[in-house]
């Protein structure tokens, strides 16, 4: 609007952690729709596959929109109470996460067939386990923004670093049954076929992916809330 | 002489300036109280236009006797030119508003009218400037900034420390908030009791209003005690927790808004009624002493004006910046316009013209300083000091420049 010369509207603007939920809001609603891809990849169930792979590639685009908007909108004249450069890294691995959501659909996509009977539990776990990591990593980056509110009181920063250290156990607890569940793959050698083998262990490692990203973003909220 | 064409010409003016003032000056106050969402947009109009015009009126005689007769020294003019003079200051001061509001410049019209005094009493003589007093105004615009970013940063660092790092904040809040109000409520109180109320014919000493002050505040804190006390609240998340606190302070924030529209109204009038108030006495067939009397109408139509600005523009401006600045929060926003309120209307007491813009920017990054904000732009400092080294010799060249011209037509 023109005619307007008041300081106070240059002097803010929206925060980035804000810009930052929106971000996970997404995540959020991605790993719901992967959820249900993979419930019909166990049971074999392709019909309506395409129709979610595609909604996850919608959100993936809008997540990146977030992204590069945060990027590009914070320039080098706003102070930021962190450091700047951990905050766009964690900008990074949420993204990451984002991205190995997408990637997952787009593998079991590749190869259209079911999951072996006596693994689908095991994924199921696994993917669990991963699902369960980005739950968390979204209840800690809506706890940053509290701990924000708040002014970096201590008692809510102590919260979230106990949020985050569940991060740490849920990736431990997925590295732990990714190595158990490739071993099973691959002992199951003479059974299926090595193409089987290389789609599902590569499934394992995609989903293990997913608990380290989230991780990492725990690692760079603990890097921000440290003074 | 044709004085009265330049009365009336001198009235539109100071109409057109205080227009001004309403239309961008105004919503700059009122902005951190929409972004938060204490007061909705009609509120914050009708907070505006009541509280401004309540301000011009009691305590905006002190800056307006500055404008008028603390710049140049009135008695060594000779009355014809000092009417132009006076003028061409506001014709010039109001100009350059215009044409920096039209680049969206952040200038202050306080500093556009100072300018534009200078302007005219240049071309007559230079030793006509009281000096001086100048160099303290000057220094009031650099002081003024920092002391509502500090007392910001201060009030903020209190809410912090006594409510926000504990582990039950709204139990902390019930126990402070009271003071704040009393804090608050004795502000607004003492600037319209201690030498405000002339204009209705009371005239307290310091320590009758003292003590007058202390009755409202006292009786401020204890109904928000009462009402706080009766507060029940239970949080059903760390978010609700937060934001059951904040909604707590829209309360003590729409209060501060009425104190910063009030304080804003009271120092920022002058800026149209200070020549305005030479130019009537000169009218009148009086010359110009130096105790002077300030025709209340004089002040109430510079409220007017501001209230004109503020229903017919500032309104759009006030949406406008409501919609930017959400960041701001009741309890951010209330420790920014405190400070803006105590800065401002200490200032308008000792008379010193000062920028109330400016002094509510500081007080936002004061509290951005002391950790209030995700992300402040302290940049806007440099923008802001830019407009200030612009304002002065542009408004001197125009109010020169119109002068010269005045003397040829009248």
């Amino acid at each position: 609007m023109k005619f307007i010369r008041v300081p106070i509207i240059k002097t803010l603007r929206k925060s980035p952690f804000k810009a930052l939920k929106d971000h996970v809001n997404i995540i959020k609603e991605s790993a719901n729709l992967l959820k249900e891809e993979f419930r019909d990849y166990i049971y074999g169930n392709f019909n309506e596959f395409e129709e979610k792979r595609l909604k996850v590639e919608e959100l993936e685009l809008k997540a990146d929109y977030i992204k590069s908007n945060i990027r590009n909108h914070l320039p080098q004249k706003f102070r930021m109470p962190v450091d700047r450069g951990t905050f766009l890294s964690l900008i990074g691995e949420l993204d990451q996460v984002e991205d190995t959501i997408q990637d997952i659909g787009e593998w079991i996509l590749i190869r259209e067939k079911p999951v072996p009977d006596n693994l689908q539990n095991d994924f199921f776990s696994l993917f669990n386990i991963a699902y369960k990591s980005i739950e968390i990593c979204e209840q800690s980056v809506i706890y940053l923004n509290i701990v924000i509110e708040s002014s970096f009181a201590e008692n809510e920063r102590v919260k979230l670093k106990e949020i985050i250290h569940n991060l740490h156990r849920v990736e431990t607890e997925s590295d732990t049954m990714e190595r158990e569940l490739t071993k099973k793959i691959f002992s199951m050698e003479n059974d299926i076929s090595p193409v089987a083998i290389y789609h599902l262990s590569k499934l394992v490692f995609l989903l293990g992916d997913i608990s380290n990203h989230t991780e990492n973003a725990g690692d760079r909220i603990r890097a921000l809330l440290a003074r | 002489m044709y004085t009265l064409p330049i009365l009336i010409i001198a009235i539109i003016a100071a109409i057109y300036m205080s227009w001004n003032i309403g239309a961008n000056d105004v919503a700059n106050s009122m902005g951190t109280s929409v972004g938060s969402g204490a007061l909705t947009l009609t509120k914050a109009v009708i907070v505006a236009g009541v509280f401004e015009f309540l301000g011009a009126f009691f305590v905006g005689k002190h800056v307006t006797t500055t404008i008028s007769k603390g710049i140049v020294n009135p008695v060594s003019i000779e009355p014809h030119l000092l009417m132009l003079g006076m003028l061409s200051a506001l014709i010039a001061a109001a100009l350059w508003v215009t044409i920096a509001t039209y680049f969206g410049l952040p200038v202050s019209t306080t500093h556009s009218i100072v300018g534009g005094v200078m302007g005219f009493a240049m071309i007559l003589d230079n030793r006509l400037i009281l000096w001086h007093k100048l160099i303290g105004i000057i220094g009031s615009w650099i002081i003024s900034p920092v002391s509502g970013a500090l007392i910001s940063y201060l009030i903020f660092l209190t809410i912090k420390k006594t409510i926000l790092s504990k582990t039950d904040p709204i139990k902390e809040a019930k126990k402070v908030i009271p003071f704040f109000i009393f804090f608050t409520t004795f502000i607004i109180s003492m600037s319209i009791i201690y030498k405000g109320l002339k204009n209705i014919g009371l005239n307290l000493c310091f320590k009758y209003s003292l003590l007058f002050s202390i009755i409202p505040a006292g009786i401020g804190m204890f109904i928000g005690h009462i009402l706080l006390s009766r507060y029940k609240y239970e949080y059903t998340d760390e978010e609700d927790k937060y934001n059951k606190l904040e909604n707590i302070f829209i309360y003590l924030q729409i209060i501060t808004a009425c104190s910063v529209a009030f304080a804003h109204g009271a120092n920022d009038v002058a800026n149209s009624t200070g020549p305005l108030v030479t130019i009537v006495e000169l009218y009148k067939g009086k010359s110009v002493s130096s105790k002077i009397i300030i025709p209340l109408w004089v002040l109430a139509l510079g409220g007017f004006g501001i209230v004109l600005g503020i229903s017919t523009w500032g309104y759009k401006v006030i949406h406008t910046i409501g919609e930017k600045i959400t960041e701001v929060t009741p309890t951010r926003g209330f420790s920014a316009e405190l400070a803006t309120a105590f800065t401002v209307l200490v200032f308008s007491k000792l008379g010193m013209p000062i920028s109330t813009s400016h002094v509510i920017v500081g007080s936002v990054l004061g509290v951005g300083i002391a950790g209030g904000f995700a992300t402040v732009n302290y940049k806007i400092i440099k923008n802001i000091i830019y407009s200030w080294i612009l304002t002065i010799p542009v408004a001197l060249l125009f109010s020169s420049g119109i002068f010269i011209l005045l003397r040829i037509i009248f």
